[in-house]
Formats: structure tokens, C-alpha cells, sequence
């Protein structure tokens, strides 16, 4: 059931991201093209003029990224369609991890998206061979650290999802307006984390750097704000939920 | 064992109360009519029964059980809204239904929706309100349900509509399960009811046969009903009686 669930989400989610990861793409070929074509090695006002509509369609695309996640949470379960999705012979903890799964795989769509936009600079660019030689010198012993920070990464992207899902969980239950609500939990939420993450820190002793030996740390600690968010999310949708 | 059954149960929004107090058991095999006036808690009863909404007091049990994935599973529900996302097609959200609900019964919805003239490839969002309405019922009773839940069938469209609707109700339910329609439009559905539940600000007033509503108090249930809520007569539309 998960499976179909994330197969529904993942369909509702892609018809609005798929159009803007496809103009960064065709972006990225367009000013590798143009760069190659007009062998640009300053910053001429074409190549700003590039620079600056990637770096806005970039910014974009991550924008619309956060808004499709909340959305989904919201208009999917919050609203109308919450009245199919809750009616569903279905848990509201598979609801949830399926809500979950789909926009951590989209947001990890769009990390990917902006990396190969930038593929085609090196393809035309000249730079693959620079890319093979790094990749034949490349040191494996920076594999455990590498697929340590993508461990991190990923739980800090499933962490902020949940701290989002945890605020409209709570702001639903208002009876006025479940929108401001939701916010005014959102920051709750990040004040309460914040002074806990530093008291954390405090008392265990850590830098706060996660480039550094305190990477375990960090992964744990996001892992406990998932596990604690949606224990949040899970009863608060179960025992209280409160469609209008 | 009794299909639905409700004991002391309360609902509040704050400080307004929309169920105060509701002692219910709902049997096997029926069509019953919750009537009320707008605002006299039949959403509500609805919406905790389905699981959409928690009791603030007291007891509900589908089934033998309290709302959760089993009820969920024999009850088929028709809210008074539209629930389905704008990107779906009517085949996205046949093939929904089919992939969460075991008892749906694809063919026949298909068969309908062309009886409608409504291609499963149209967008639900570009079908006329009218249509969408009209999938949205074919969807709910396509399914082998032990429970319906009709949330309002009939309020807000034409007669035509209104007699479609009640046919597709009355054709397709599945007979060893229940049907609980609420409404405030009574003349239209009087005659398909097997029990009558009246409620009124949260409280339920009767729960008793139709027949012998009628026999008791010598009028249609549409009469009564006009008269138990005088000042809602207006809300009710049409004046047949």
C-alpha cells in the first residue's frame, strides 16, 4: 500500500517540478553552448546575463521545491483531498511516510537536476579530461567520509521536511485560521530545536563542525528530530485529526 | 452484531457543541435517512463515523470496532465536496480506487461514466460541476460497501440530477450493507427510506421506521419534519406539501 500511496505523490508531485527541472537542464546546455561557441574567458554581459537567469532559475526551482512539499502536506491531507486520503482502509503513519519518501525523492531530484546542469559544461568544455583524471586519482579512502555527509544531508532534508509536517499537523488543529497557526508552530518548533541543539551541544562538548570528527553527531541528532517529529505528526493525525 | 453504534458521544469545536450526547445503533441491510436542518450535526456524525474527526466524549464502533483501518475499509463515503486532486484524470482516479479499495468494481464504473458521457480520459477538473459530482457518486457506489455514507447526495443540483443520483444510489448499493443519507431535501428521498434518524442541534430526536413514523403521526415524514423545524422551512427549497 506504501508503494501505491508514493506512486500517487510522486505523479502529483512530478507534473509541477519535471517542466522546471527540464528548463535548468536545457539552461545548462544552453550556456555551455554558448560559452563554447563564443570561447567567453571573461565576464562578458551575455555570460552574466546567463549567470544571473541560472542563478534565478536555480533559486527558483529550489522555491517551488519547498512549496510542493508543503502543498502536498496541506492540500493532500489537510483539505479536500484529505477527506480521500484519510477515508483510505490506510494508517496515517503509511500516509505520512509516503508523503515523506515522495518529497525527499523529489528534493533529492532536484540536487541532481542542478549537478547535471552543469555536465555540459564539461563535456563541452574541454574539462573531461580533467574530470577522468580526477576520477583516476581519486582517493577511496574519501568514500566513508563522502557517503558519511550524503548520510547527513539526507537526514537533514528528512528532518526540516518533518519539522514542516509537524507545524501543519499542529496547525490544523486550530478551529480559526490553520494557516497561521501552522506558521506560528513552525517557529515554535525552530526555537525549541535551537535551544535544545545548542544545550546539546553544550554538554557534549562539540564544535559544531560538521566537516570535522562531529558528523555522527549530527546524523544522530537529525535522526532523533525525525524519529520525534513524527511521532508529533502521526498522533496528532490519528488521534486529532480536525479536517474542516 | 450491530453495524453502527454510538454511545454518549460528544462532539465540541471549541466552545460550540455540535453533538451533545448521541446513543445510536445502526443495523444491517437498510436505507435511513439522517435528517436535520443546516447545522444540526449531521456532517459531524458522518465525519466521526468515517474517522475524519474524533469525538470529544464517548464511544463509536464500526463493525464491532472504533474507526480506523478496518472500518475504513467497509465504509464508502460521499462527503459534500469535491476530495479528488486537480491533476487526476477520471482512469487516475478509477485506478485508485481500484488499487486501495478491494471491493471496487472497475467495470462498472466504467460503464457508467460512458453512460454519463464522460470519457475516463477527461480531466475531472474541466467536467462540469454537475459530472463531477456524478463521478465522485459512481466512484462511492461502485464499491461493495457494508456501510455507505452519503453526505448531502442532493443538495444544490437540478431535479434531473437529484433523480439520476437517488437511482444510482437505490441500483447499485450493495443490499447487505447500509445506507445513511443525510439531508435536509426530505420529499425526494421519502420514499426509498427504511428508518429515519431526526436530529436537531447535536441531539437526536428519533430513531425509528419510517413506516411507523408515518402511521404515528399521520403525515408524510417531509410534513413533519416541516413542522418539527418550522424556521428551517425555508432552507429546505421546495414546498410540496
Amino acid at each position: 500500500m506504501l508503494g501505491k500511496l508514493i506512486k500517487y505523490d510522486i505523479k502529483a508531485m512530478s507534473k509541477i517540478i519535471v517542466p522546471f527541472w527540464a528548463a535548468l537542464l536545457i539552461l545548462g546546455w544552453v550556456i555551455a553552448i554558448q560559452n563554447h561557441f563564443r570561447k567567453v574567458t571573461q565576464f562578458s554581459t551575455m555570460n552574466v546575463l546567463m549567470i544571473v537567469i541560472a542563478i534565478v532559475i536555480i533559486t527558483a526551482v529550489f522555491v517551488m521545491n519547498i512549496v510542493i512539499v508543503i502543498q502536498r502536506f496541506w492540500r493532500g491531507l489537510l483539505k479536500e483531498e484529505g477527506y480521500l486520503m484519510f477515508t483510505l482502509p490506510i494508517s496515517a503513519r503509511n500516509l505520512i511516510f509516503s508523503k515523506l519518501i515522495s518529497a525527499l525523492l523529489i528534493s533529492l531530484g532536484t540536487v541532481f537536476v542542478i549537478i547535471f546542469m552543469f555536465l555540459p559544461w564539461i563535456l563541452i568544455g574541454g574539462d573531461l579530461k580533467n574530470l577522468i583524471f580526477a576520477f583516476r586519482n581519486f582517493d577511496f579512502n574519501n568514500v566513508k567520509w563522502m557517503i558519511s555527509v550524503i548520510a547527513i544531508v539526507i537526514a537533514e532534508i528528512a528532518s526540516s521536511i518533518y519539522h514542516v509536517y509537524a507545524a501543519m499537523a499542529i496547525g490544523q488543529l486550530s478551529n480559526r485560521n490553520r494557516f497561521l497557526f501552522s506558521f506560528a508552530a513552525f517557529i515554535a518548533i525552530s526555537i525549541i530545536q535551537s535551544i535544545l541543539s545548542v544545550l546539546a551541544m553544550d554538554v557534549l562538548g562539540f564544535e559544531g563542525n560538521v566537516f570535522e570528527d562531529d558528523k555522527l553527531f549530527y546524523l544522530i541528532v537529525s535522526v532523533i528530530q525525525c524519529v520525534i517529529y513524527h511521532i508529533i505528526t502521526e498522533y496528532l493525525l490519528s488521534r486529532k485529526l480536525n479536517l474542516e | 452484531m450491530e453495524l453502527v453504534t454510538c454511545s454518549h458521544l460528544q462532539k465540541a469545536y471549541g466552545k460550540e457543541t455540535a453533538l451533545k450526547d448521541v446513543n445510536l445503533q445502526i443495523g444491517r441491510g437498510k436505507i435511513i435517512g439522517l435528517l436535520g436542518p443546516n447545522g444540526s450535526g449531521k456532517t459531524t456524525l458522518i465525519k466521526i463515523l468515517n474517522g475524519l474527526l474524533q469525538p470529544t466524549k464517548g464511544d463509536v464502533k464500526v463493525n464491532g470496532k472504533i474507526p480506523g483501518v478496518d472500518s475504513k475499509a467497509i465504509i464508502s463515503y460521499l462527503p459534500d465536496k469535491m476530495y479528488f486532486a486537480d491533476w487526476m484524470k477520471v482512469s487516475d482516479l478509477l485506478d485508485f480506487f481500484e488499487d486501495f479499495y478491494k471491493d471496487f468494481d472497475r467495470q462498472k464504473a466504467e460503464s457508467m461514466c460512458k453512460s454519463l458521457g464522460v470519457s475516463i480520459k477527461d480531466k475531472m477538473k474541466k467536467l462540469s460541476k454537475g459530472n463531477k459530482e456524478k463521478v465522485q457518486l459512481t466512484l462511492v457506489m461502485c464499491r461493495k460497501a457494508q456501510l455507505y455514507l452519503l453526505d448531502e447526495p442532493i443538495a444544490g443540483v437540478d431535479p434531473a440530477a437529484r433523480d439520476f443520483i437517488l437511482d444510482t444510489i437505490l441500483n447499485n448499493y450493495n443490499e447487505e450493507g447500509t445506507v445513511l443519507i443525510s439531508t435536509h431535501l426530505i420529499a425526494d428521498i421519502e420514499k426509498i427510506m427504511d428508518e429515519v434518524i431526526l436530529i436537531k442541534s447535536g441531539e437526536i430526536l428519533k430513531h425509528v421506521s419510517a413506516d411507523d413514523l408515518r402511521e404515528q403521526s399521520g403525515k408524510s415524514i417531509d410534513a413533519m419534519f416541516r413542522e418539527m423545524f418550522h424556521a428551517d422551512n425555508y432552507i429546505g427549497g421546495d414546498f410540496t406539501c
